[in-house]
C-alpha cells in the first residue's frame, strides 16, 4: 500500500512511517499542509493519513478540496481533537475514518486496513455468502454452519460475526466493533466488547477442533488465520 | 423557566407603577377640585356677609334715627320696594331673664358661621331646599335682628363651574391613566422581549446578538451592555475552548509518543519485563481515558446546551442498545437486567453521548450489585412535559451524605476506593451529559440498592 503521511509533529510522523514499513507498506511524509496537499495531487496514493491541525493549511481543508475535485482516495484523520462534533466534522468533509491521538500501531494500522478496503472492491462485494474454513454464513437466510452443523446466533451475534468474516484475516480493534456493530461511538469503560466476542466464541469455536477467533495482545481481534 | 415565569412579576411592576402614578394623579386632582371648590364657596360666602352686613348696618341706622316704629313697619313689609324677594328680615324680643340671647328665628338649611357655611356647602349640596344665610345683631337687650338671605341660584350657578372642573380634571386623570398604562406596558414589554431574547441567546446560540434598532432609544443602551456581555462571554467560552484543545494537543501529543516508544520498545525487552511493559500501557491507557473524559465534561459544561434543531433519537432504542451491550456483563456477574419501556416521543439528543451516559449509569450499577441481584431499566413517561429513565439497582447503594458529592469529579465512595475500578468521572460525565441534554439526574434510595432517574424534557424550544 501507497500511503502519503500528513503530520507535522515530527515522532509521530516517524513512529507511523516506521509501522507502516514494518508492515512492507510504502509510506512518505509531507509536514505542512501545503506541501500535503501538493504532494497528494501529484501522484496516486492507496490512502492518505492526515492530521488535523497543521501549519498553513489545516488537514480537513486539504480534504475539502481533494474532495472538491473528486479525488476519493480513502483519508484517515489522525486528530489530538476528539469531541463528537470534530469527528462529525472531520467525517462529514470527506474522511473514511478518524483516529484520535494517541492511538496505538494496531488501531491505526487496521482502521488504515479497513478503510482501504472498503473502497478497493468497488462493486465486488455482491456475495450472498461468507466463508471462511469450515464456517458459513448465508447473508439472505442468515443461516450459520460450522462443519455442516447449523449454530444459532442472536441478531448482535450474526452481526458481529459478519463484521469479523468481512475483515477476515485483519486485525479489528475493540472500537472498530463498537462502531460498526453496534452504531456507537464512546468508552465503555468495561471489556464490553470482549465479553460479546467470548459469548460469540462459546457458539462457534467451543465445541471445533480449533478456534476461529483469536485475540490479539493489546490490539483486538482477528478472524481466520493470515 | 422561560417566559412563563417573568410575565407576572413584570404585570405586578406594571400594575404597581399605574396604580401607583394613577393614586397620586387623583390625589392631585382631588386636592385641585376641594381647593378650587372651597375657594368659590368662599367667595359667595363674603359677597353674602357683605351684603348681609350692609342691609343690617342700614336697619340698625333706620333703629337710631327713625325709632322702632319705622324699623317695624320695615321688617313687617319685609323689606324695601327695591329689595329682591331673597332678602329675608326678622325682628324678635327677648324677655330679659332669659340667661343668654340667641336668636330663635330658624328656617330649615340655614347657615350662620363662616364654617357652617362652608362644611354645608361642601356636605349638603345637592339638596333641592332653597339655602338661606343668615346673621344677627342686638339692638338692644332684649331686641334682635335678623337678616337672611336666600342664596340658591348664586350656588347653583357654583356648583355648575365646580362641577365642569371636576369633569375636566376626571377626563385629564383618564386620559393621563391610559397614557401611562401604554406607555408602561410598552417599556416593560420592551424590557420582557430584551430578556426572553438574551435567554434565547444564552441557551441555544451563543454566536446571536439582541437587535438594536428593534427597541426603544431608552433600552439601547441595555442592549449595548447586554451585547458586550455576550462577546465576553463569547470569548472567554472561546478561551476556555482553546485552552482545552491546546492541553489536548500538547498532552495527547507527548502520551501519543510515551505509548509509542512503549510499543516499539515491547519486542525488544527481555521476556520478564513484557509484563511490565503490558502494565505501563495499560497505565497509560487510564490515564488517557480518565483525561478524555475530564476534557469532555469541560467542554459539556462550558458549552451550550443542545439546540431544538438537533437530531431526533429515540431514548427508547439507545437504553435498549446500552442494556442489550451490558447484557452479557451483567450475565457473567450473576445480575438480572430487567428492561421495560414504553413507546414515547423522541427527544433532540446526541446518540453517543446518550450511549455514554446510560453505559456509565449501568457499568456502575452492575459494578456494585452483588450476586443474584436485579437492575431494574424503566423508560416512561412522567407528566406531560418529560421522559424518564430510572435505573434501580439491589446493591450497596450510597449512603445518604454522599449522594450529592459523588457527581464531583474524582470523587469516590469510600468502600470502592480500590475494590473497584474506576477513575471517579464516570457520574460526573453522566451529569455533564444531562446537562447538555437539559435533562436532570437524580440518586434515590432503592432500599437496598440505588435508584438513578433521568429526566428529559420532551419537547424543546426550536
Amino acid at each position: 500500500m501507497k500511503v502519503l503521511l500528513i503530520e507535522d509533529d515530527s515522532s509521530v510522523a516517524d513512529f507511523v512511517a516506521s509501522e507502516l514499513a514494518l508492515k512492507g507498506h510504502n509510506c512518505e511524509c509531507a509536514s505542512s499542509g501545503t506541501e500535503g496537499l501538493m504532494a497528494a495531487n501529484s501522484a496516486r496514493w492507496d490512502a492518505l493519513i492526515v492530521d488535523r491541525m497543521l501549519p498553513k493549511l489545516d488537514g480537513l481543508s486539504i480534504i475539502k478540496s481533494l474532495r472538491d475535485k473528486g479525488d476519493l482516495t480513502p483519508v484517515l484523520i489522525l486528530s489530538a481533537l476528539g469531541e463528537v462534533d470534530d469527528r462529525v466534522k472531520g467525517l462529514q468533509i470527506g474522511a473514511d475514518d478518524y483516529l484520535v491521538k494517541p492511538f496505538s500501531s494496531e488501531e491505526l494500522m487496521a482502521r488504515l486496513e479497513a478503510i482501504h478496503r472498503r473502497i478497493a472492491p468497488l462493486g465486488a462485494d455482491f456475495r450472498t455468502t461468507l466463508e471462511a474454513d469450515d464456517l458459513r454464513l448465508d447473508l439472505i437466510t442468515q443461516e450459520v454452519r460450522r462443519a455442516g452443523r447449523v449454530i444459532a446466533l442472536q441478531p448482535r451475534e450474526y452481526r458481529l460475526l459478519e463484521y469479523l468474516m468481512r475483515n477476515a484475516g485483519k486485525i479489528v480493534t475493540r472500537s472498530m466493533l463498537l462502531e460498526n456493530v453496534w452504531g456507537y461511538h464512546f468508552d465503555p469503560q468495561t471489556n464490553v466488547i470482549d465479553v460479546h466476542i467470548s459469548r460469540l466464541r462459546q457458539k462457534i469455536d467451543r465445541d471445533f477442533d480449533y478456534p476461529l477467533v483469536h485475540t490479539v495482545r493489546g490490539a483486538g481481534y482477528r478472524f481466520g488465520d493470515e | 423557566m422561560s417566559s412563563s415565569s417573568v410575565r407576572p412579576w413584570l404585570q405586578t411592576l406594571g400594575l404597581q407603577l399605574v396604580s401607583g402614578f394613577g393614586v397620586a394623579l387623583a390625589a392631585m386632582g382631588a386636592s385641585l377640585f376641594l381647593i378650587f371648590a372651597l375657594f368659590s364657596y368662599f367667595n359667595l360666602y363674603s359677597t353674602l356677609h357683605a351684603e348681609i352686613a350692609g342691609r343690617t348696618q342700614f336697619l340698625v341706622e333706620i333703629y337710631h334715627t327713625q325709632g322702632l316704629e319705622r324699623l317695624t313697619d320695615i321688617v313687617g313689609r319685609q323689606g324695601f320696594s327695591d329689595d329682591s324677594a331673597d332678602v329675608l328680615y326678622f325682628l324678635e324680643v327677648q324677655s330679659l331673664d332669659q340667661a343668654d340671647l340667641a336668636p330663635t328665628f330658624s328656617y330649615q338649611n340655614t347657615t350662620r358661621s363662616a364654617i357652617e357655611f362652608l362644611l354645608q356647602s361642601l356636605w349638603v349640596s345637592n339638596e333641592t331646599q332653597p339655602k338661606m344665610f343668615a346673621e344677627t345683631t342686638a339692638l338692644s337687650n332684649q331686641l334682635m335682628l335678623t337678616v337672611g338671605r336666600f342664596y340658591q341660584d348664586e350656588f347653583s350657578a357654583i356648583n355648575y363651574l365646580i362641577g365642569k372642573v371636576a369633569l375636566v380634571i376626571a377626563v385629564f386623570w383618564v386620559g393621563a391613566m391610559l397614557t401611562t398604562t401604554v406607555a408602561t406596558h410598552r417599556a416593560l414589554m420592551g424590557t420582557h422581549r430584551l430578556g426572553t431574547e438574551l435567554r434565547a441567546i444564552m441557551q441555544h446560540n451563543l454566536e446571536g446578538r439582541l437587535q438594536r434598532e428593534s427597541v426603544s432609544p431608552y433600552l439601547r443602551e441595555l442592549v449595548d451592555v447586554g451585547n458586550d456581555m455576550l462577546e465576553h462571554v463569547a470569548l472567554s467560552l472561546q478561551g476556555v475552548r482553546s485552552v482545552s484543545d491546546n492541553i489536548a494537543h500538547d498532552l495527547r501529543t507527548p502520551l501519543t509518543r510515551l505509548r509509542n516508544k512503549l510499543t516499539q520498545l515491547k519486542p525488544r525487552v527481555p521476556r520478564e519485563y513484557e509484563n511490565t511493559i503490558e502494565a505501563l500501557l495499560s497505565d497509560c491507557d487510564d490515564l488517557l481515558a480518565s483525561f478524555n473524559a475530564l476534557l469532555r465534561i469541560s467542554m459539556l459544561e462550558a458549552g451550550s446546551q443542545i439546540r431544538g434543531d438537533a437530531k431526533q433519537v429515540s431514548l427508547r432504542v439507545v437504553v435498549q442498545d446500552v442494556v442489550e451491550m451490558y447484557e452479557p456483563v451483567a450475565h457473567d456477574t450473576g445480575v438480572l437486567l430487567d428492561f421495560q419501556a414504553e413507546y414515547v416521543e423522541q427527544i433532540r439528543g446526541e446518540t453517543d453521548l446518550l450511549g455514554q451516559m446510560f453505559a456509565n449509569i449501568l457499568d456502575n450499577a452492575i459494578k456494585y450489585t452483588p450476586l443474584g441481584g436485579v437492575i431494574k431499566i424503566r423508560l416512561e413517561r412522567s407528566g406531560i412535559e418529560q421522559l424518564r429513565v430510572t435505573v434501580a439497582d439491589t446493591g450497596i447503594g450510597i449512603p445518604d451524605a454522599e449522594r450529592n458529592q459523588v457527581f464531583r469529579r474524582f470523587y469516590r465512595v469510600e468502600p470502592s476506593r480500590g475494590e473497584h475500578k474506576g477513575h471517579g468521572l464516570g457520574l460526573s460525565l453522566v451529569q455533564a451529559i444531562a446537562f447538555y441534554h437539559r435533562a436532570s439526574v437524580e440518586l434515590h434510595d432503592n432500599d437496598p440498592g440505588l435508584r438513578v432517574v433521568v429526566c428529559f424534557p420532551v419537547s424543546l424550544v426550536p
